[in-house]
This record gives C-alpha cells, sequence and structure tokens, in this order.
C-alpha cells in the first residue's frame, strides 16, 4: 500500500516556509555556522546548523499554551500545524479518533530535562518545580500536538538515532495499512541545546575545529572530519494513496516502500558492512515493484564520518552496478551537508529531496577532494558539486544510525511541492 | 517471557512473589532521598551482571560502563524472554526483531555524569585534585540505547523500534509487535520495555505530589498517590506458524490491541473514564470478543486518586455490569510503578494467570471507595482459572493501550 504525503511544513535553518526551504536546497546553501547563542570555547566544536530566524509561535499556539511548552515542543507543535492547515485536514471534517500522531525524535525535550535538573541539583527536592516536569516526559510534544490539533487517534513518540524519521514514517504507513487511522501526522524534530552540543562533544561524536580551520562538513570527500550537528523540524501528513487519489485530492508525494535492516555495531559506531542494506533494498524493490536504477537520485545519509560515508559509497556503487549504470551512475545527494546531522533530520532530507525534484534539480554537495574509500577505479559515483539536472520523480532515500540501524525508503515526487499554502 | 523488578530477577521468583502478596516497595537506596514526600519504590535490589552466551556475549574492548541501569535490568529480561522461547541460540534470532518500550531510559547513568561534573567544577574552584567524569555515561542518553544494546547483544534484526509513550510504553511496544506480527511483516519480535529508577522521575512525581509517602493502595479509598518502581520485561510475540515450525508452545494468544490518546490534558486523565472505555473498545473489537468475554483485567492501578476512579468508571462503562463480576487487580501495590516497563510486567503477570489460573492480589486494599465499585481482588490470591484476560495502561500525554491474551488451548 502506499502513502501519501497530502500536506507538509519545514523549519529549517534553510528556511522556514516551503518556498524559502526549497529556494536554498537547490542552491546549495549551507547552514553551518558558529554558534552564537550559548558558549562553545571549552569545547572543541564551534559550529552548528541552527535555526535563526525567530518563528510567530502566536500564530497557532495560543499564548497560555506556549508557557508550557519548551523549544522542541514550540518547533513540533508549530510544524504540525502548518503540516495540518496544508493538508486541509480540518476542513475535511476527519474525526479526530482517526486522527493520529507519530513524532520522532533522538534527544526529546533535553531543555526540560536540563531546566529540571539544575533547579534540583541547585535547591535540592523543595526547588524541584512541578510545572517543569511534564515537559520532560518524552511523548510531551506528541500529547501537546494532540491537544492542539484535536488528534484522538493512536499518538506514539519514536527514538531509533539517526533513523528516527524514517523510523517514524514506517510506522505511520503501519498505521495507516492497518486501518488504525485516516491520517497520521508524522512530526520530525530536533531543538540543539548547550547541553546536547557539549555531551556530543565531549564523546567525540562532532566534528572538531583543527589547526584553526572550523567545522565543515564534507560527505564523501577526503576532507571529510565527521559531522556538525542541525536542529530543525519538519512535519508531513499521510494518507492512503488510494482514498487521496479516489477523492481527487492532490498528493504532493508518495511513499512506496520501506527497507530496513540491523547492524551490530556499538551505540556510537555506524554500520560498515553494505551488504544488510542492499539485500533489504533489493527485497523492497521486488516487493514494491520499482527499480533502483530509475531513481532521479540517491538521497544519501552520508554524514562525513569515515565509516558511514565509505559504507553507503559502497552501496551506491553497488546499486549502479547491479543496475547497469556504470557508465551513468545516479546522481549522488547528501543534504546533512547543509543541514547538519540530528536524529530526525530524515524528513526534512526527504523534503529537500522533493524540492530538488520539483526544480528538476540534484540538491548538490560541498564535495572536494575524492577519497579512496569512497571512489572506485570501475565505477565513478555522481557526486554532484552544483546543482545537477536530473529527470524523473523517484528517488531513494537511504538512512543509517549509529549502533548499526538501517533504512532506504522509495519515494515520489507527485506534483509541485511548493506554492500552494 | 523473561522479567526483574524488585520482586527478583527471575520470573517463577516474581510471580510466587505477585501470588503470596508480598511488597517490594522499600527505602530507595541508590541515590539520596533526603527531603522527598516519598522515599520509597520497588527498587532493584542487586544489579544483574552482564547476560551470558546469545550470539555474540561481550564483545572485545566493549566498555560496561555505557550501560545504563535501564540497559543492564533490560538485557537481563531480554536474555531471559530470548531463553524461554528457545530463540538464545536459534539461527531464527537473526530474523527476530525488537520493539522496545521506553520511560526515562539512561536518564540515571546521564544523572551521575551531571553531578559528577557539577563536583569537578567545585573541585576545581577549590583548587581540589580533579575526577573527570567519564564521557561514556553521556552515551545512554538516547531512549534507543537499550534496544541497541539488546539486538547488538544477542544477534536480532530488524525491525528494531523504540517507542516512548512512558508509562504505556512498553504495552505500546507488545501492540505494535502484535500488529506487526498478524500483519505478516515480522515473523517474531522481542517485545517489551525496561526502565530504571532516577532522580527525575523521583523528583518529578514527588514535586507533583503524585507519590504516596507510603507504600501505594490501589482503589483504596485512602490512596495518596503511587509507588514507584523499576524492572524490564519482555515477551517474544510469535506467529503460531513460526513457533510450530520451531516446535515450541506458546504461552498464550495475542487477540488484540487498542490504543488511542486523549487530547485532554498532558498529565490529568479524563475522569468520566469515557476515553479508557473507548480504548477498551478498540481493543476488544480488535480481538473479535465481546465485553462478557473478558475473565480478569490487571489494571493500570496507579492509586492516584484520579487514575483509579477512571480506569474504573472506564471498565463500567466499556463491560457493562460485567466488569462487577470479574477479577481486577493491581500488581503495582507490590512492585511499584514501573513506568517504561510497567506495561510489560503487567502483560507477563497476565499471561501467567491465564497459564496458571491464579489470579494476584491487590494488597493494602482495606477501604471499599464507592467511585471504585469493583472487585480488587483483596489482599488475597484467587485461583478462577481465566480465559480471556486484558492488561491496560494510562499515560502523561493522554495515551492509553489495552492489550487482549486468551489462555492458549490447542
Amino acid at each position: 500500500m502506499d502513502a501519501a504525503i497530502t500536506g507538509w511544513s519545514v523549519l529549517s535553518p534553510l528556511g522556514t516556509t516551503r518556498e524559502e526551504f526549497a529556494r536554498n536546497v537547490c542552491a546549495g546553501r549551507s547552514a553551518i555556522a558558529l554558534i552564537a547563542n550559548f558558549d562553545t570555547s571549552a569545547l572543541d566544536s564551534h559550529c552548528a546548523a541552527q535555526l535563526r530566524a525567530p518563528l510567530e509561535y502566536k500564530r497557532y499556539i495560543p499564548a497560555a499554551h506556549l508557557r508550557r511548552m519548551d523549544g522542541l515542543s514550540r518547533l513540533m507543535v508549530y510544524a504540525a500545524c502548518e503540516a495540518f492547515n496544508h493538508a486541509a485536514v480540518a476542513a475535511r471534517g476527519i474525526p479526530p479518533e482517526r486522527r493520529a500522531v507519530v513524532v520522532a525524535s533522538g534527544m526529546n525535550h533535553t531543555e526540560s530535562i536540563e531546566q529540571f535538573y539544575q533547579s534540583l541539583l541547585q535547591e535540592g527536592p523543595e526547588g524541584a518545580n512541578p510545572i517543569y516536569f511534564p515537559a520532560t516526559i518524552p511523548n510531551s510534544a506528541g500529547g501537546l500536538i494532540a491537544i492542539e490539533l484535536e488528534c484522538r487517534g493512536p499518538n506514539f513518540t519514536v527514538t531509533q538515532k539517526e533513523t528516527s524519521a524514517e523510523a517514524a514514517l514506517a510506522l505511520a504507513a503501519d498505521l495507516l495499512e492497518s486501518n488504525d487511522a485516516d491520517i497520521v501526522l508524522v512530526v520530525a524534530g530536533e531543538a540543539l541545546t548547550p547541553v546536547v552540543f557539549d555531551g556530543l562533544s565531549r564523546v567525540r561524536a562532532l566534528c572538531r575545529a583543527e589547526r584553526g580551520r572550523p567545522e565543515v562538513m564534507r560527505p564523501f570527500s577526503r576532507e571529510r572530519r565527521g559531522f556538525v550537528i542541525g536542529e530543525g523540524a519538519a512535519a508531513v501528513v499521510l494518507e492512503r494513496a488510494d482514498t487521496v487519489e479516489a477523492d481527487d485530492r492532490p498528493i504532493f508525494g508518495r511513499l512506496s516502500g520501506i527497507a530496513e535492516c540491523c547492524q551490530s555495531t556499538s551505540p556510537m559506531k555506524y554500520p560498515a558492512d553494505p551488504q544488510p542494506l542492499l539485500r533489504a533494498i533489493e527485497a523492497m524493490s521486488a516487493e514494491c515493484g520499482q527499480d533502483p536504477a530509475s531513481a532521479a537520485f540517491i538521497n544519501s545519509a552520508a554524514n562525513a564520518t569515515q565509516t558511514l560515508d565509505a559504507c553507503e559509497a559502497q552501496i551506491i556503487r553497488e546499486i549502479n552496478k547491479r543496475s547497469g549504470r556504470r557508465g551513468s551512475p545516479l546522481p549522488v545527494a547528501a543534504v546533512k551537508a547543509a543541514i547538519g546531522e540530528f536524529c530526525a533530520g530524515g524528513l526534512t532530507r526527504i523534503l529537500a529531496a522533493f524540492a530538488g525534484l520539483q526544480a528538476g534539480v540534484c540538491p548538490p554537495l560541498p564535495y572536494d577532494a575524492a577519497d579512496a574509500d569512497c571512489e572506485f577505479d570501475d565505477l565513478r559515483l555522481s557526486y554532484c558539486s552544483a546543482p545537477a539536472a536530473v529527470a524523473g520523480t523517484d528517488f531513494l532515500h537511504l538512512a543509517a544510525a549509529a549502533g548499526g540501524h538501517q533504512m532506504a525508503l522509495w519515494l515520489r515526487s507527485e506534483r509541485p511541492a511548493v506554492g500552494r499554502n | 517471557m523473561g522479567a526483574i523488578c524488585g520482586l527478583g530477577d527471575d520470573l517463577d521468583v516474581i510471580w510466587s512473589g505477585l501470588v503470596e502478596g508480598r511488597c517490594a516497595i522499600r527505602p530507595i537506596t541508590i541515590f539520596d532521598v533526603q527531603g522527598y514526600r516519598s522515599q520509597i519504590a520497588g527498587e532493584v535490589s542487586a544489579l544483574p551482571p552482564l547476560p551470558a552466551g546469545g550470539a555474540l556475549g561481550v564483545q572485545p574492548g566493549e566498555n560496561p560502563k555505557r550501560l545504563s541501569r535501564t540497559d543492564l535490568l533490560s538485557l537481563h529480561a531480554a536474555a531471559a524472554a530470548l531463553r524461554d522461547a528457545r530463540l538464545l541460540e536459534a539461527p531464527e534470532i537473526a530474523q527476530t526483531g525488537i520493539i522496545f518500550g521506553a520511560g526515562s531510559g539512561g536518564m540515571r547513568s546521564i544523572e551521575i555524569y551531571r553531578r559528577a561534573a557539577a563536583r569537578l567544577a567545585a573541585d576545581r574552584a577549590a583548587a581540589r585534585p580533579l575526577h573527570a567524569p567519564h564521557p561514556a555515561l553521556l552515551v545512554p542518553y538516547a531512549l534507543n540505547t537499550a534496544a541497541d544494546f539488546i539486538a547488538r547483544w544477542f544477534g536480532l534484526g530488524a525491525p528494531r523500534r523504540t517507542v516512548s509513550t512512558v508509562c504505556t510504553s512498553s504495552t505500546n511496544a507488545l501492540g505494535l509487535a502484535f500488529r506487526a506480527v498478524r500483519a505478516g511483516r515480522a515473523r517474531a519480535i522481542l517485545a517489551g520495555g525496561g526502565d530504571g529508577l532516577c532522580e527525575l522521575t523521583v523528583a518529578g512525581f514527588n514535586a507533583m505530589r503524585a507519590v504516596d509517602p507510603e507504600p501505594c493502595r490501589p482503589f483504596d479509598r485512602n490512596r495518596r498517590g503511587l509507588s514507584l518502581g523499576e524492572g524490564a520485561a519482555f515477551l517474544v510475540v510469535e506467529s503460531l506458524e513460526s513457533a510450530r515450525a520451531r516446535s515450541v508452545e506458546p504461552l498464550a494468544e495475542f487477540l488484540g490491541y487498542g490504543h488511542s490518546t486523549e487530547a485532554h490534558h498532558i498529565t490529568a486523565p479524563d475522569t468520566t473514564g469515557a476515553e479508557a472505555a473507548r480504548t477498551l473498545a478498540l481493543a476488544l473489537a480488535d480481538a473479535h470478543i465481546a465485553p462478557a468475554d473478558v475473565d480478569h483485567v490487571n489494571a493500570h492501578g496507579t492509586a492516584t486518586p484520579y487514575n483509579d476512579v477512571a480506569e474504573s468508571r472506564g471498565l463500567l462503562l466499556a463491560l457493562g455490569e460485567h466488569a462487577r463480576q470479574i477479577p481486577v487487580c493491581s500488581i503495582k501495590a507490590m512492585i511499584g510503578h514501573c513506568l517504561g516497563a510497567a506495561g510489560s510486567l503487567e502483560a507477563v503477570a497476565a499471561v501467567r494467570s491465564l497459564q496458571t489460573g491464579w489470579i494476584p492480589p491487590t494488597i493494602r486494599y482495606e477501604t471499599p471507595d464507592p467511585d471504585c465499585p469493583l472487585d480488587y481482588v483483596p489482599n488475597q490470591a484467587r485461583r478462577t482459572k481465566p480465559r480471556i484476560a486484558l492488561t491496560q495502561n494510562f499515560a502523561f500525554g493522554g495515551n492509553n493501550a489495552v492489550l487482549v491474551f486468551r489462555r492458549w488451548e490447542e
């Protein structure tokens, strides 16, 4: 069963409107910059892809409700409301009991946890503020979205590190298939906080400034030195494609195939073996009847780490080889170079790919120097360092998480995703 | 099935404790609780060692410091469940997925790190010797860490999911596993949850004055709030075809799952019981059974004033007068509210009730509450031979979930 995307929104450092986001994605702009809102001088890393434009939260969220929401909940609820409106859910009279919510976040509500815990550390049990505690629970954003948009169907919060958003989409598709809901609002987001940045820096997960050079993300390049963290939120409304088609309503994108596999790696390491995901992609292709060779491009999960990029390059090489595209390899996008790596960033990457397809380009990546692990003598991969024209409507989206979880999704851009408000 | 909680680290020991009405709620020892309204919980007295065996076991260079309290509890229960299902050494384990229900995850490790970091700053200011906290303590922050560890330890394959809806996390993990197996998307899934005690939850529930200073008394008129607990429990949810192919006898039949959201308030339940009843009705419909078919309910029964009323009213609304005829128990009176692990611990107990015919008691039940007018199996276990049992949980965020099990009969 295909799932149709009937509405979407994005709150990204590359843009907080659909139009601005699409424009910047296609132009290959990067949102990575020095962190300005907290001190990083004691750390080895100083850059991130951060949301900088203030959002008019009151457009969707009553002031009284806003006061009880942390930064992540505000982002999530705002993105949910935008997508909900874009899909005209309320106007269609879908019963609240048939509206489901699936939230994806890797780090959840660190801001609230920190706020609550600091008061506990400084003032002891008497200082722990009961107002803050409900905001610390992992599913508080999901609960708040349900309240704001009257979604009384299933409501889940999914955490699977960097594959959180893709896992949420898979769960949403399952809910539609099992007829648990008429629409599923999938909201994926992450809010960067000092404590998260500090923690990731201390466990050496981030790209570090070296010899006076600031951090950059150079997926697949010889100069890659790890990832820069990002933040943002994105939301889509998913419905059964056959129902939307029967109603003759617009479909912006279509999710047709889901592949998944797991490797046994430690929680901080990325999968290295390309074979498990290749096997899963083969099975998915057979099931959904899509040939990877027909993709307009591959939306890679490369995050400028040595292991993951090499693994992805092997996967992409094999897909090209097996589909007889040695001479004209599929273009490769690596959107994380522009938006940074964050656990629920998969949905933003998917929307970036849609934006690229609507403009007829593969979103470019800042590729500079070939790396022996990501380039092959028998097949030169097509890393697009400038916007490259592509034909077609479909793309293969890859996702990988530290800890060994990998997914691949087959998606189609169906009609102009930008412009309808 | 496999479980660990304040009553023990072996399912037979836990079950006999439940049937005997033993209380595992006692003073918290793992951190300082001075100043809190409630200083007790169903704490696991000794953390289990890392499980041996499995497909992979301990890897060279493994850093045990990376395993949080939740990870250790979960690994132990997962090993027991996989062993019980005869999957631990079986080749089919590579085709077995995991759906993990998380609550606070590795929060205790983060707290240890944060307190050590605070001490470090103070020591630096006072020019005392410095002992920097190990950054590996930060690794379990992500809620999916336990699922990753379990999958790696035992060589589990896809799907791998971590869902968090706090008090319904492991209920939903089981429900989603059931749905995936029933739809043919998976052959077998290890599903359940784990949650270790941490200061954040103890402080939070204390700050909200949702805890009883004494061990909790579910459904009793004089109840004053919940008691926290910790633990982990997993069940292997497998298609009958797959179990038969492996010559494994099912423990029970998973019949149905209902889940919904109240969209009413982030912490307070709908006290009319209508929302609880709606979820229960969804589960009954999913299981294709009538209200009169239900023989036993292993309740959420937190012992908070609002929950117990909402739950009792929900049962009356969904099951009608039949709700008064069946035994409804809360094992939280014995093991505390294990949050992310509560649903799977209660599911394990419900399945054991179907297997043995024994319903655990709701201990410390002394004074009936007119707003909770059901049969709560007060203080003594009862033998009733139930055929169909429900478990239900309700969570912050307005998240409700109900599971339906049937006694296995060939």
